[in-house]
Order: structure tokens, then C-alpha cells, then sequence
């Protein structure tokens, strides 16, 4: 795919651009990034299915990138959606269109893809990037990010720990049917093309995905999904963000989702992750008093959702 | 986190002191301050880590894990030791140098970035897979190389 617009070409992003895309966002993220662009290259090439990206050159320079990653059922998504992760561009070719042609190459994409909406996050603080968003036609999404320190928190401090009443343990691919079964009485749908996505993903993704299984008296009572990738929306600290939880209707109100929650939190201070963070839907209101119950505050970030015309 | 067998157990220690010690470099890198001493001790501990530890999983545990169906992880994580081995050699040269030659603090951010990374994928895919994969007779078996 090839756009021109003055001597701007737009083009999907290549290996042999990596030291560019390090090099132009090294000074707007204040630190190199080298392996996590170069793990989000790789993933691209591995599952193209999964991710969209596009360079911006003019003439031989590169002058801006946009890294964009396909959503399945994260978040309880009942539709295929596009998560805006970087949108980049140099400081000597901004304001000059090259962001909004970006875009406009992943909205082009996205409609080939029957992809409805594009979506994204930014801190309300980025006064330029939340003037972007607007620029492009971005709303207010009716999703609440919510946030939770690791080291500290609440749930971590609790004298009796609630993982005491399930035996928590990685997720592994033996699993599957077993989640499949618990998301399909939860939800009323059939998502194993999305759980199994999410299984593979632990093993053999480039970011590092912390996906665990509670079971209680050896039966499989719910489990909880989680992603880290240094650098994904700006973000210069590592954050884990919560996509996938789900306890069986039987085992609700057991303290099966806050010993997920415990477990999660352990094995990401362990991995030196500072913060945990999710999205949860305006109307789920259990979800929301769960999160709250278990010490999340809102973020200071905002989440923001693009309808796409067919 | 918690494993069963025992070679999973030992790795895990070594990560954490893996975590650790670059989690300190990576803070003084941010504050701007050149502290040698650190640096050296970070090359040292690099040094080791690639001879035993590294070389270990390469020769003991990949293997395994591919035999077993999981050549996928086994080949991303041996991609990712090659990248760390380019990144350490530099760094290890820099890192003699005092005063530091300015090339030192973008390789060492690199290689920060690259162990803390790997470090947190291993213990999320390659450990689990571990305790899965091995029984009792085998993990002894694995400790034993590893200990020789």
C-alpha cells in the first residue's frame, strides 16, 4: 500500500527501519527504545493479522511511525477493534500533516479489515496529544481506566491473603478448554479463537503476557490475563494492563477474582512492574465495585474511541 | 511465584538478582550520574550470566523444550540471548573505559531494556513450561549439570 501526498510516502513499517523508528523517538520518549520497537517489528512480521504499522517518509528520511494492534475480546470486546499504541512524528516534520496521513493509512486499513473502531489512551495531561485525538475525530470512550500501584497496594497488605482460597498457577495451554467453557457461561459466546490468540501469546509474543489460573479443589474456578510492553501508548514505565478476567458463575463471590488479583500483583513486583492498570465498561458496574474493592483508583488517563464509517 | 522443580526455583533466584542489579543500573543511568564502579560490576555479572546461565538454557533446556513441541519459545528466547550477547560485548568493552566514553550510556539502557525484558518473559513462559515439562528424576538431573 503506497500514499503520496506532496512528498510525503506512506508505506507499512520494514526491519530495515528500526534504527530510524529508534533513532526518531529516542528524543521525544527521553531514552532509547530499541528492543521494544524491535520486539513490536518482529511481532508484526510473525502476525501480521494482529498488527498494523506505518512509516511516513519524505525523501530518504523517515519522519514519522504509527504501531497499531488489532483487539479481539480484551476488555470483554464483542467486536474487532484497533488500539492506536504510538503515532510518532519528527519534530522538524510536525504540523505538516504527517500524523493525520498516518492515521488516515490505519483508518484505510482498519475498513479493509472490517475493523469498526479505532481506539486508544492518552494521559489528560498530553495537552498536545489530546488535541490531536480531537483533530482526528476521536470521543471520549465510555470506558473508566483504572489504576493500582504494585508495590503497596492494598490487596498485597491484607493479613489474610485471599490467594489462600484458590491455587493460583500460570496459565498454560492444557487450559484452554477449561477458560473457554468459564468465558462462554460468562459471556454467551464462543471466544476460543481469541483465548487461544491470548494462550500463544504467553509463549511466544514478543511483550510479556501474565495469564493465571485459579483452581479450586483441582477444578478450574477463573482466570485473569494480563500485558506488559515497555513503551505502548508513550508510556516510558512499565505497566501491566489487565485485558482478560473471568471467574465461573459457580465460584462468584468466592474471592476467586481477588486471589487472581493477589497472584497477578506478587508476580509483578517480582518482575520489578510497578503498575497495574484495566479498562472497565461505564454499565459494568460489579466489575467497577470489584476493582475499586480491590484498591484501583481511576488513572490519569483517559480512554478514547473512534467510530469508523464503513 | 512459585515452582515445583527445584532447577526452576534456581533460575528464578538468578533472575531476580538479574532484575535487581540492572533495575540499579538503569537508576543511576536516569539521575545522569556516571558511577564506574556499578558499571563494572554490571559487566562482570554479564560476563557469568552468558557464560553459565545463558550457555545452560542453550545447551540443557531449549532442546528439551523443542523435543517437546515448544520449539517456538525455545527459538524466540535463543534470538533474544544473540541480541543480548551483540549488546553485552559492547558494553563490556565500554564499560572499562574511566571517564566513560559517551557511547556507554545508550548501550547500557539497551541492554537493560533487553535483560529486564527477557528476564520477565522467561520467568512467564520458560519457568511455567519448566515445571510442566520435567519430572523429579529429570529436574535432578538438570541440577546436577548445573551445579558441574
Amino acid at each position: 500500500m503506497k500514499r503520496q501526498s506532496s512528498a510525503l510516502q506512506l508505506r507499512p513499517l520494514a526491519p530495515g527501519d528500526l534504527d530510524a523508528v529508534v533513532a526518531l523517538d529516542a528524543p521525544l520518549a527521553g531514552r532509547t527504545r530499541r528492543a521494544y520497537f524491535e520486539r513490536r517489528l518482529g511481532a508484526a512480521l510473525r502476525q501480521p493479522e494482529l498488527h498494523l504499522q506505518f512509516a511516513a517518509v519524505s525523501g530518504q528520511d523517515l519522519v514519522g511511525h504509527a504501531l497499531a494492534r488489532v483487539l479481539e475480546g480484551e476488555f470483554g470486546r464483542t467486536r474487532p477493534g484497533l488500539r492506536l499504541e504510538v503515532i510518532s512524528v519528527a519534530p522538524g516534520a510536525q504540523r505538516h500533516g504527517v500524523g493525520h496521513a498516518l492515521h488516515a493509512a490505519l483508518e484505510d486499513e482498519a475498513r479493509k479489515r472490517s475493523i469498526g473502531e479505532l481506539r486508544t489512551a492518552a494521559a489528560w495531561r498530553d495537552h498536545d496529544m489530546l488535541r490531536f485525538l480531537d483533530f482526528l475525530g476521536y470521543a471520549l470512550a465510555a470506558g473508566h481506566v483504572l489504576e493500582c500501584t504494585v508495590r503497596g497496594s492494598a490487596l498485597l497488605a491484607n493479613p489474610e491473603p485471599a490467594r489462600d482460597t484458590a491455587d493460583v498457577r500460570t496459565l498454560s495451554a492444557k487450559d484452554l478448554e477449561d477458560v473457554v467453557r468459564i468465558d462462554r457461561h460468562i459471556t454467551g459466546r464462543e471466544r476460543r479463537a481469541y483465548m487461544q490468540h491470548a494462550l500463544d501469546e504467553a509463549l511466544r509474543e514478543s511483550g510479556v503476557r501474565v495469564s493465571l489460573a485459579a483452581r479450586v479443589e483441582g477444578i478450574m474456578a477463573g482466570y485473569l490475563m494480563a500485558r506488559a510492553d515497555l513503551g505502548d501508548f508513550g508510556r516510558t514505565e512499565p505497566v501491566a494492563v489487565i485485558d482478560t478476567l473471568g471467574v465461573a458463575p459457580e465460584y462468584a463471590h468466592h474471592g476467586v477474582g481477588h486471589a487472581l488479583l493477589e497472584q497477578l500483583l506478587l508476580n509483578l513486583e517480582a518482575l520489578r512492574i510497578e503498575r497495574v492498570e484495566t479498562v472497565v465498561e461505564a454499565r459494568a458496574l460489579e466489575l467497577l465495585g470489584f476493582f475499586y474493592g480491590a484498591g484501583f483508583a481511576p488513572a490519569q488517563r483517559l480512554a478514547f474511541v473512534k467510530p469508523l464509517a464503513g | 511465584m512459585t515452582f515445583d522443580r527445584a532447577i526452576s526455583r534456581q533460575l528464578h533466584e538468578e533472575h531476580a538478582a538479574t532484575l535487581a542489579l540492572w533495575g540499579r543500573v538503569e537508576q543511576s543511568l536516569a539521575s545522569g550520574a556516571h558511577d564506574a564502579a556499578l558499571m563494572r560490576e554490571a559487566a562482570a555479572a554479564l560476563a557469568g550470566e552468558i557464560e553459565r546461565h545463558f550457555e545452560f538454557e542453550e545447551t540443557q533446556l531449549f532442546p528439551r523444550l523443542a523435543a517437546a513441541g515448544e520449539g517456538d519459545i525455545a527459538e524466540l528466547l535463543t534470538e533474544e540471548h544473540a541480541a543480548i550477547r551483540a549488546a553485552a560485548a559492547r558494553f563490556m568493552a565500554l564499560a572499562r573505559d574511566d571517564p566513560p566514553r559517551p557511547e556507554l550510556r545508550p548501550v547500557a539502557f539497551e541492554l537493560a531494556e533487553r535483560l529486564v525484558s527477557h528476564v520477565q518473559k522467561e520467568e512467564m513462559a520458560l519457568l511455567p513450561a519448566l515445571d510442566d515439562l520435567l519430572d523429579a528424576h529429570a529436574d535432578r538431573e538438570l541440577q546436577l549439570a548445573y551445579a558441574s
